[in-house]
């Protein structure tokens, strides 16, 4: 069994830069459900692939086709330009981060870590040192006896990375791997998992419908929903100009708003925001609540379109208003952020102007 | 097994919702669903087949409308129903203790909770005689007996989950606001659910086949499938009778097993099993209640197994070793070997029926996890625990006319008691260790073939550690019940080789006080051979789940 | 931790592994035995002293491998099973319940031992195919002091039990599923008429507050009081010898066998049809009537020797003495009436 596992994983360290991971109009059906339906992605070596979408569109299913843990009923996923469809899982060395960790209960911190190069034959010395630099890496350094029931969540998270790397996967498959954990812990392990992939230049697929966590991650962004891909960008691309309203809805855009560009200026009912390089023509404004700053009416310095707020909430930097906008066709309710310095109670009147960095542009 | 690289298709088409190269596992399954199901082919099917083929002719049917028929039918199941009702609701609070509750000596609990299951029935039916004080037929006392025989399965069986069970569900309800008794009904119950329905399906098995307890304290008037298959087959030679019955018997086995697969769908899977968390701690409150129902289930359970013993050293003049000193020897000549010699030989058995059944059970449980086809399984998991519900002297009278025509006649072979025994035990395995398999996290197994293990390297690296408890508890049981086992190795045992319930059942069988009070040392004998054999094979057994 | 479990874990793969190889497995016990073999099939209750096992095995240069098949019964319908691939060469203990059944079914083929000349003609069997080998007959037994200290009578025969001042005394095994049992109803079939006569003999019985069992080992280890049981009832159905298992000290027995209370049962052997060493056999078949086997049935099998001359142990011709007249039935008519008789007693106890 052993002699013909080893050499049908890919040599360690060697990478098929260029080629990646690429899926070819991947269909998934269950029964009559269709999961995914004519997926075509593609993560280069070495990039980070974000799929962001909705609980249920498909995401998961995504990722379990690409290791294998899933069979497409039509298409094809391919790796260096190997179709994988009749490679099972254990043989197509990708590495796998699931969402709660799923650690081996029966084994210590060390044993998960070492799962991977104990199935690929590698000897007890190397074993040990390797599980130690890659507890090292994720932070964990002298952890290896400790029992996994003992571990925090990130603590446990951190060791499902170290496992999934350890085995020196040529791709990194995660799935929601942050999004069992508190805030101030997703944020830090988010730019910790960012540095890591970057350094180690590893070609990885996250899966997550975290808009930080996709941002921080990844090279590309995919957006899935309803098992199709909506969009496939790089992520300041996708936040500035989503495909469509569903896509910007899901990357929080809340109100839209007709709008028209000429000289590279984009203009709306609500103002105007500067987009250097867009040819003239009819366009979509998608503004997130941050796309709108709110002014207390009594300050004469800012004219422009005016509102009533109808609620206020706080946020941890800022003040989100429910702003009531009669005369606006289409948005008479919006979404506005207001300085924590001056906030205006409900039922006052405020100014609205536009925010650049919250404006997308939907349809470019 | 090597793979097969379809490369340079762009496009192929593979078999929807199965993942990618799970034809490399079906050789393997194949495999390990030929050896199991051969092994029950030619040790169940073919022999119990045989011998109804041979007993069905037109007049076969005739019994079939016999208003006598029925109500043996109806007794049957009426006194297994009552039994096994009464061995569950007396093996939870054992269950409970074993698994939540703090005692020092634990593993003697487990040991001695475990001691009723071996005795041999003859034995324990007049025990219950004499303490009932019931020389004449009742039911009441048939079921009692049935259910101290069982006792140990429910609390074996539903105490190993138990104890696995993560402990943070119940805090939650009870966080929520539920009393303990409605924490039990709501959280504990249901994630119980496998064990429960695994002891359930177990016992009423046995009780429906329970043969000396019937027969003893049923006087012979009460009559069950499982007495009457055996007089009319053994004393009458009336095949045909026998055969109906006996068709009846695997109906109402099946009708039952058919019950329970309906009612444990997609629950066998239920709670969550994770590495040990240590759950056992000091009762409080109201749990004291539930320690006491435990004591007082113990307490009963310690009386019939007392009385046996009090018995191994009574003499007509007072108390005597006698007993205990003739275990050296041959009775008055009823052994073929002496009392020691006997124990060595069941405890030689019952290892053999040990190995074979845990090699078949787990390699059974494994198949049964890979099948994908619901029915599928359900069916090799029905075929398996048939056994149990069948006559043992069908089975036996099957092996004399088929068994010559496999190469070198095991008839006379001294394996053949432990391949009767494993068929016994095989079931016990899978009914302990499958709902365990169930419970792992299909993911888990994912993790581990996506680092690079191969579908048998995950059953080793996962499956098995993760079952290690339930598959060393179900070695313990086996043994204990191939120790004990009478119906299949009375038939089957060769006389210079007597287990020590062959070689009771001869002493008892003879008049002479020495011979009575060998018997009675013999039992005490075989329960401190099951104690002692608990006792190792826990001590064996990891605390946290095992790591093989 | 895990340094410990593996460590805990291996410790249980060696003790596996040690228990398997120190013989704790049956695994190659059984290894084709190097010398020439006979085989006797038989019921559970066959015993042979060492010494006779010995001397036959001395003489012959076989080795004597048994078989045991459960009761007479079960032995009888193995044997009809198994006609056809027998699993032995001779088949001792069929006995007259089972003769005809035996018979019937061409299970034995015909050969007269040496020495069955000497077996008296009350044993006499006009069929050669089997051989009275023993006779265990059936009676009653009482415990003598019981008596003694109750000031009651002994009983002396059948019609007694079902005088009201042995009320409650008595304790059978079913005729329905144990061999003593099943000879006590063809006695009484026998000695009260085949039509109503044992019917009505059952109903007084019946009446009398008889206790069935059902087994032997209930009613003599458990019920009867002259056993060591301790049990509450002085009356029991057991067999003719028993009284010799029943020995004190003093050298008299506790109980005492019903000598016009008895039915015979002569247990047979005969060599079985498509035996695999039929020479064996027939030699077998004469050591089973030798002195040196006959001599040693009482003691380890408390039965009589058939062949004239063997005497019985020394103490025997006091406690357990040989019935001079028990009751005996056609084996044929057994044959024919048994199960609906059965079936008829059934209906009859059931109160």
């Amino acid at each position: 069994m052993r002699a013909f596992e080893v050499d049908d994983v890919a040599v360690p360290g060697v990478r098929q830069r260029d080629e990646g991971l690429r899926l070819e109009n991947v269909t998934v059906r269950y029964g009559s459900t269709t999961a995914l339906s004519g997926i075509d992605l593609s993560a280069p070596g070495g990039e980070v692939l974000a799929v962001l979408g909705p609980s249920g569109g498909g995401k998961s299913t995504l990722l379990r086709t690409v290791a294998g843990l899933e069979g497409a009923s039509r298409g094809a996923v391919r790796f260096g330009g190997e179709d994988l469809s009749g490679v099972p899982v254990h043989r197509r060395g990708f590495g796998m981060v699931f969402q709660d960790g799923q650690l081996f209960g029966h084994r210590d911190v060390a044993g998960n870590v070492e799962f991977g190069l104990r199935m690929r034959s590698v000897g007890r010395r190397e074993r040990s040192r390797e599980v130690a630099r890659l507890l090292e890496l994720v932070g964990l350094a002298g952890y290896q006896r400790r029992r996994v029931s003992e571990l925090s969540g990130g603590q446990a998270q951190r060791v499902a990375l170290a496992r999934a790397l350890a085995a020196r996967p040529r791709l990194l498959l995660l799935d929601e791997p942050l999004s069992g954990l508190d805030r101030m812990l997703r944020e830090r392990l988010a730019v910790d998992l960012a540095e890591l992939l970057a350094d180690s230049a590893t070609t990885a697929v996250v899966v997550t419908h975290d808009l930080d966590e996709a941002f921080t991650l990844a090279d590309r962004v995919a957006v899935l929903s309803e098992g199709r891909v909506l969009q496939e960008e790089r992520p300041r691309r996708l936040w500035t100009r989503p495909a469509d309203e569903e896509v910007a809805g899901f990357l929080g855009c809340t109100t839209f708003l007709r709008g028209r560009i000429e000289d590279g200026v984009a203009s709306c009912p609500l103002g105007s925001v500067p987009c250097p390089g867009e040819h003239a023509g009819e366009v979509l404004l998608g503004l997130r609540a941050t796309g709108v700053r709110a002014h207390r009416s009594g300050t004469e310095r800012h004219p422009g379109r005016r509102g009533e707020v109808v609620r206020r909430l706080h946020r941890h930097d800022h003040v989100r208003l429910t702003v009531a906008v009669p005369e606006l066709a289409g948005a008479e309710l919006l979404e506005a952020v207001v300085a924590d310095t001056d906030v205006p109670d409900p039922g006052e009147d405020v100014a609205l102007a536009l925010d650049p960095a919250g404006v997308a542009l939907l349809g470019r | 097994m090597f793979r097969t690289r379809r490369s340079g298709r762009t496009g192929a088409v593979t078999t929807p919702g199965k993942p990618a190269g799970s034809a490399a596992r079906r050789p393997l399954l194949f495999v390990g669903a030929v050896a199991v199901l051969g092994f029950l082919g030619v040790f169940f099917a073919w022999p119990v087949l045989a011998i109804l083929h041979r007993g069905l002719r037109p007049e076969t049917a005739l019994v079939l409308v016999d208003h006598g028929t029925w109500r043996i039918v109806a007794f049957t199941l009426g006194q297994a129903a009552a039994s096994t009702a009464l061995a569950l609701a007396a093996g939870m609070p054992l269950a409970y203790l074993l698994a939540r509750v703090r005692i020092p000596g634990k593993v003697l609990l487990r040991a001695v909770i475990t001691v009723p299951f071996v005795l041999p029935t003859l034995v324990v039916g007049m025990a219950f005689r004499a303490l009932l004080g019931t020389a004449e037929p009742s039911v009441s006392a048939i079921v009692l007996a049935n259910a101290f025989f069982n006792v140990a399965v429910v609390a074996r069986t539903v105490g190993g989950l138990w104890a696995q069970l993560d402990r943070r569900a119940e805090d939650a309800a009870r966080s929520l606001g539920a009393g303990p008794l409605r924490t039990f009904g709501t959280v504990t119950l249901p994630a119980l659910r496998p064990a429960l329905w695994s002891a359930t399906a177990v016992v009423f098995l046995f009780c429906s086949t329970s043969f000396g307890v019937v027969l003893v304290l049923g006087a012979g008037r009460y009559r069950t499938l499982e007495t009457e298959i055996y007089l009319r087959t053994v004393r009458m030679l009336d095949l045909s009778g026998a055969a109906a019955l006996s068709l009846l018997q695997l109906a109402a086995v099946l009708a039952a097993l058919a019950v329970a697969a309906l009612a444990r769908r997609r629950r066998e899977s239920a709670g969550g099993v994770r590495a040990a968390e240590r759950p056992a701690r000091n009762p409080r409150g109201a749990e004291w209640l539930v320690v006491a129902a435990g004591g007082a289930v113990l307490a009963a359970l310690l009386v019939p197994i007392g009385a046996l013993l009090v018995r191994s050293v009574s003499s007509r003049s007072g108390w005597s070793l006698a007993g205990y000193r003739a275990l050296s020897g041959t009775g008055d000549g009823a052994l073929g070997v002496s009392g020691w010699q006997a124990a060595l030989n069941s405890l030689r058995t019952a290892t053999d029926a040990t190995w074979m059944a845990l090699s078949l059970g787990v390699l059974a449980c494994l198949v049964l996890i890979s099948l994908r086809k619901r029915w599928t399984a359900e069916l090799m998991d029905t075929a398996l625990m048939l056994p149990l519900g069948v006559s043992a002297v069908t089975v036996g009278f099957g092996y004399l006319i088929t068994l010559q025509l496999l190469p070198g006649d095991l008839r006379t072979s001294p394996l053949l008691v432990p391949f009767a025994q494993a068929l016994v035990v095989t079931p016990l395995v899978v009914r302990t260790v499958l709902p365990v398999l169930r419970s792992v996290d299909e993911r888990l197994r994912e993790a581990a073939a996506t680092l690079g293990a191969g579908p048998w390297r995950v059953r080793r690296e996962v499956d098995l550690p993760l079952a290690g408890r339930a598959i060393c508890t179900a070695a313990g049981f086996g043994f204990v019940v191939a120790l004990g086992e009478f119906g299949a190795t009375g038939f089957l045992a060769r006389p210079e080789a007597p287990t020590l319930p062959v070689a009771i059942s001869e002493l008892i069988s003879r008049p002479g006080e020495l011979n009575t009070q060998m018997a009675y040392a013999s039992c005490a004998l075989l329960m401190l051979v099951t104690a002692g054999a608990v006792l190792v094979i826990e001590s064996l057994r990891t605390d946290s789940v095992g790591e093989f | 931790m895990k340094r410990h479990t593996a460590r805990r874990m291996r410790a249980a793969v060696a003790t596996a592994a040690v228990l398997l190889v120190a013989g704790c497995s049956l695994i190659g016990t059984d290894g084709g035995s190097e010398g020439e073999t006979v085989t006797l099939v038989t019921h559970d209750s066959f015993a042979i002293s060492d010494e006779a096992r010995r001397h036959f095995e001395r003489e012959s240069g076989y080795e004597l491998r048994v078989n045991k098949m459960g009761d007479a019964g079960a032995l009888t319908n193995e044997l009809v099973l198994t006609k056809d691939a027998p699993v032995g060469d001779v088949a001792f203990g069929v006995d007259s319940t089972f003769y005809s059944r035996a018979l019937d079914f061409d299970v034995f083929e015909p050969y007269r031992p040496q020495g069955s000349g000497s077996i008296p003609v009350k044993y006499a069997v006009v069929d050669p195919r089997l051989t009275p080998v023993d006779a265990g007959d059936v009676c009653v037994n009482i415990d003598k002091s019981w008596f003694a200290q109750h000031d009651v009578p002994e009983p002396e025969n059948l019609a007694d039990l079902t005088e009201p001042r042995y009320r409650g005394l008595f304790a059978v095994p079913s005729p329905a599923t144990s061999s003593p049992g099943m000879a006590f109803l063809l006695n009484t079939i026998d000695g009260f008429g085949r039509q109503e006569g044992w019917k009505n003999y059952w109903r007084q019985l019946m009446s009398n507050d008889v206790r069935i069992s059902s087994g032997w080992q209930e009613a003599y280890n458990q019920d009867f009081s002259g056993s060591a049981g301790n049990g509450q009832r002085p009356i029991v159905l057991s067999y003719a010898s028993s009284p010799a298992a029943e020995v004190g000290e003093d050298g008299e027995s506790r109980t005492r066998a019903l000598l016009d209370t008895c039915y015979r049962q002569v247990e047979y052997a005969g060599v079985l049809t498509g035996a695999e060493h039929p020479k064996r056999a027939r030699e077998l078949m004469d050591f089973l009537l030798s002195w040196k086997f006959q001599s040693q049935v009482s003691e380890q099998m408390y039965v009589y020797p058939t062949v004239l001359g063997v005497d019985l142990p020394e103490n025997w011709q006091d406690v357990a003495p040989l019935p001079p007249e028990p009751a005996e039935m056609n084996p044929e008519v057994v044959e024919q009436n048994r199960e609906q008789w059965v079936s008829q007693w059934r209906e009859l106890t059931r109160s």
